[in-house]
């Protein structure tokens, strides 16, 4: 059996090596894109060699993309995983993080507002709970989806753009964490 | 009328919803989506000129902020010298050196045109490597909409409250067994049962598609190491 961790969304983003490195566990094959794309449309997958040598043409598994590693798409999400290889960058993107969710929960708790955030490196999750901690996906269906509808709109009014939906992750950036 | 809901409204006509992707339609916190025209750092300004802090950042692509001035050099350096070659080129195996270099456990990679094309080939590959058909996924969890997939999956389907697309045949979704997220007990006790008909286990290792659940510690932990004993058996 084969162990796949889906990093499409955490990888390059929860840490540099992605959510395998930040909480040590290996696995056998990965996905990624998003971020490995720098904004265009790109994906990937690996692993172990003994599996990934099953992949035509060395072996039976038929896999193929007329686009597949396009040099435009190879450009822009070289350039992006360079950048993000400097030292301190995911420490600084996750403190910009942090402080953000910092700031909503105190003024959350000061307005007496159920309110409950996760966190993992550079992306977030905002919950209109009583929850003590948001575990299981009952914790998350159990959050008031039409307190979060409303904020939407009252932070869109104000400038702020959230995912449209209160069942998506946040996703900070460096440049949120560095303003000019 | 704001040039985004006239964009919207004309939107419609041709395609469906009219945007290309479900969740952009607004449909769970309702109102008129936004047509944007630009992105700059932290910031993306829509069709009105209302500038706003993005926090979507293209749902996770763009950890620079937007349109960081080296990125859109090394774009710029290569359009000169063509859009597509369909042939191998020197900054493919760049790129795979630098992912294999960033993340130790990939030693070989292959390049692909999104997400759900990589999800969609490591569950074939798994499948063909173990010559077994069934796959563990989690609910709640996204991995693109290929048909095996889009099981109990989250984003947009969520958003729409049909955790579970039509289209896809009883027949597919059959070897397609689903748990709860964070339960390992349920993992060890599904391995069990029909540990031996099992392909891979498929796990966002933090949930993003349904807002963002990460892993309960001793769960990822206890979920690869079952996994490996379980391996090659
Ligand atoms: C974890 C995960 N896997 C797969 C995908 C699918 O990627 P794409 O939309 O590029 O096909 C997504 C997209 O949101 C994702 O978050």
């Amino acid at each position: 059996m084969v162990l796949i961790f889906d990093e499409v969304m955490t990888g390059f983003r929860v840490a540099l090596g992605g959510a395998q490195a930040h909480y040590g566990v290996t696995p056998d094959l990965s996905t990624f894109g998003k971020i490995i794309g720098g904004g265009m449309p790109v994906g990937c997958f690996g692993g172990k060699r003994d599996i990934m040598q099953h992949i035509a043409p060395l072996g039976p598994v038929y896999q193929a993309g007329t686009l597949s590693g396009n040099p435009l798409a190879m450009a822009a999400g070289l350039t992006t995983l360079r950048l993000i290889s400097r030292p301190g960058f995911h420490a600084e993107l996750t403190d910009y993080t942090t402080r953000l969710l910092d700031g909503l929960q105190q003024r959350a708790d000061a307005a007496g507002i159920p309110f409950v955030t996760t966190q993992a490196g550079g992306m977030f999750g905002l919950y209109f709970s009583g929850a003590d901690d948001i575990v299981t996906f009952d914790d998350v269906m159990g959050s008031d989806a039409d307190l979060f509808k409303r904020f939407f709109h009252l932070m869109l009014e104000g400038g702020v753009y959230l995912a449209p939906s209160a069942f998506e992750a946040g996703f900070t950036s460096i440049a949120h964490a560095t303003p000019s | 009328m704001s040039r985004s809901e006239t964009l919207f409204a004309n939107a419609q006509k041709h395609i469906p919803g009219g945007v290309n992707s479900p969740v952009r339609a607004f449909k769970s916190v309702g109102g008129t989506p936004l047509f944007f025209k630009h992105a700059e750092g932290a910031y993306v300004t829509d069709e009105d000129d209302k500038r706003y802090v993005d926090y979507v950042g293209s749902w996770g692509p763009m950890i620079l902020g937007h349109s960081h001035p080296d990125v859109l050099d090394a774009v710029r350096q290569q359009l000169q010298h063509g859009l597509s070659y369909g042939a191998p080129t020197a900054m493919e195996t760049e790129m795979a050196d630098l992912v294999c270099s960033i993340v130790p456990s990939m030693e070989m990679v292959r390049m692909v045109s999104s997400g759900t094309e990589a999800t969609m080939s490591a569950i074939r590959l798994a499948r063909g490597f173990t010559g077994r058909d069934s796959i563990i996924k989690f609910e709640g969890c996204y991995h693109g909409h290929s048909d095996s997939l889009l099981v109990k999956a989250g984003s947009g389907a969520l958003t729409q409250g049909v955790p579970s697309s039509a289209g896809v045949p009883a027949a597919f979704a059959k070897h397609t067994l689903t748990l709860p997220f964070n339960d390992i007990g349920a993992v060890e006790q599904m391995l069990s049962e029909v540990g031996q008909d099992v392909a891979c286990i498929i796990v966002e290792p933090v949930a993003g598609n349904m807002n963002c659940v990460p892993p309960a510690r001793v769960s990822s932990k206890a979920c690869a190491s079952s996994a490996t004993s379980m391996a090659w058996c």
